[in-house]
This record gives structure tokens, sequence and C-alpha cells, in this order.
């Protein structure tokens, strides 16, 4: 007899440990789905239905295995946000380090890649499901110090789009929520820098920062049956692009 | 390690399966010469049918062989990245090789 609970709805949630991540997998959670969640380090949410995995995103052959897992876990992948990135100091261009850029590029960027990947297999076998991958609004704006940083962000968009119209034959979803500066462990090291999230936020539509609710909404807009047809967009919040 | 003509079996194996469950719309054959993998109308599976049979190789080849084992297309002798085709032969090859 089949296990009921492979009628539930599996959601792919990467750097859920803290943050953004987080509050996507509790959110997930909430709607009765369950959640597949990685992070470098332990996980940090307490239910039945979540499973952790410790995985480096930028590791290749972790991340296939780790789909692996789920896929012989769980059976079914619906949802996937890949959401694990690095936000670090910024520097400006002509000063950054090589080995700076090859962290950004092996985790923001390859990283989603491989997450991208291995989970639209599961979903293309399976039949259907929604992407979604976590961009920023760093990308429009442009702004001094984050060249690596949004250069991997605009990256994700583009191979977003791509996929989208690659498996848009099987009935998947691709999008891009790209949100304004939220306050985030990251952003609170990045904060420590002066005046640093009072220039940020002055150069957003809304000067504040952004919930992680509001990014939760704008991730179950995607997921919702009437967004079937949706795919390769982007969404930003807080900022006019 | 899985002989040439085993790995072609578990091929044929995967493939059936696949067609039994609709995935692959007819029956497809393992023989060597078969293509896979191609650019054009010679290609016996589609790209979502070529996804699937890999990783339901994959499953089967790893449960044969008592461990986690993954088909990289890069490291197969005989696949050329830029002119993309695959048949069943060298796959075999490789699945062989692999096992050893």
């Amino acid at each position: 007899m089949a296990d009921p609970s492979e009628d539930q709805p599996v959601a792919v949630v990467t750097g859920s440990s803290r943050g953004l991540g987080r509050a996507l997998a509790e959110h997930f959670l909430g709607q009765g789905y369950r959640v597949a969640g990685c992070s470098r380090g332990d996980g940090s949410i307490d239910h039945a239905d979540y499973h952790h995995a410790r995985v480096d995103i930028g590791d290749e052959a972790a991340v296939t295995g780790w789909a692996k897992e789920v896929r012989r876990g769980l059976k079914r992948v619906d949802v996937v946000v890949a959401n694990a990135g690095l936000a670090r100091a910024a520097l400006l261009l002509s000063m950054t380090p090589g080995d700076v850029f090859d962290d950004f590029m092996r985790v923001n960027f390859a990283g989603v890649f491989y997450t991208l990947r291995e989970f639209s297999k599961v979903m293309m076998r399976t039949g259907g499901g929604r992407v979604i991958a976590i961009s920023s609004t760093m990308v429009p704006l442009s702004q001094d110090g984050t060249g690596i940083y949004s250069a991997t962000k605009a990256g994700i968009t583009s191979m977003t789009k791509v996929l989208a119209r690659e498996i848009a034959p099987q009935g998947i979803t691709c999008n891009v929520i790209a949100p304004a500066m939220m306050r985030t462990d990251a952003s609170a090291e990045l904060a420590k820098d002066g005046d640093w999230e009072e220039r940020m936020l002055a150069l957003q539509t809304f000067p504040r920062a952004i919930d992680f609710d509001e990014v939760c909404h704008a991730a179950d807009f995607f997921v919702s049956e009437k967004a079937r047809s949706i795919t390769g967009q982007v969404v930003y919040i807080g900022v006019v692009d | 390690m899985m002989s040439k003509e085993e790995a072609l079996a578990l091929m044929q194996e995967t493939l059936d399966s696949l067609t039994r469950s609709g995935t692959l719309k007819g029956e497809v054959k393992a023989d060597p010469d078969t293509i896979l993998m191609g650019t054009g109308a010679d290609a016996s599976l589609d790209s979502l049918g070529f996804v699937t049979f890999i990783m339901e190789l994959e499953d089967r080849l790893s449960d044969a062989a008592d461990g986690d084992l993954a088909i990289v297309l890069t490291d197969i002798d005989g696949f050329d990245i830029n002119s993309p085709i695959l048949t069943a032969g060298v796959l075999a090859d490789h699945l062989s090789k692999l096992t050893g």
C-alpha cells in the first residue's frame, strides 16, 4: 500500500536554516507541504514534515546526492526554491580578490545551477512543478561594490528564463523573485559598515526593509494553480526596475 | 563488472519500464546502434524521455551495483558535448567501465 504522505506535496528550499530560506521553509510547512531543506550546517526547524540535509550547494556531487535522497525518500518535488547564496561585504570591482569572485560564482551561480538542474529533473519525471529562484534588486540598481554579487544574480535570472522555456512542455514554470534589502544575518553584517543600510534603503522605491512574508506571498502566487501559465518572469519587491 | 550485453539488457529493461508507464510513447530497442540522444529525427528519445531514462537507469544501475552510481555524459568516452549523439552501444561500454 502506498504511503498516504506521498500525496502530500514537497517543497525544496536551499539555505533553509536561517533568514529568508528559513521563513520560506516554515511558510511551506504551514501550507501543508513536506519540506526538504538544506544548509551547510545543522537545520534549525523542528517540524515532523521538515527534512534537513547538510549540503554545500556549491558542491556538485553533494547537490546531486541530496536530490537523489529527496527523490527516493519523499518520492516527489512540487516546488523548488533556489534561495541559498552569499552576500558579503561590498568591495569595488577593482579591489575584489579572485577568491572572493570564485566563492560567489561557486555558491551563488553554480550552486543555483546544480539545484535547478537536479530538482527540475525530478519534476520532469513526476510531471510538473514550480521553480522559483531568488535574485536581488541589486541587479537593476548596479550599485558600487556589488559587481560580482549582482553579476551572479543577473546570471540566475537569465538561467531561470532559459530553463523556463526548456521545461515548459513538462508543465513546469520557472520564475524569479528579486527582493530589495531584507534584514538578515548577512545584511546585519553589511550594516556594520557605517551607513550601509541607510544608503541601500535610499535606493529603493519603498525605502524600508522588505519583510520575509512579502517574499512568501510572491512565492504563493507563483506556486498557485492560477499562475500555471506564468513563467520566465521576474518580480521585484521594493524597487521599480 | 557488468558486461556490455548485461548493460544493454539493463537499458532494455529500463526502456520497457518507461514504455509501460507511458513515459515513452512507443517501444525503443536498446541495440548498440540505437541513437538514444541526438540532434535530429534519428534520436529515439525526446529530451524528457532521455532525462527520465538516465535517472531510471541510474537507479537500476545503483541497485545492481549495490552502490550509488551516477551517469555523467561528459565522462563517456566517445561522447562529444559539441556534437551530442549517444548510442546505446557507447552508453553500454560506459556502464561496463562504471561498474568495473
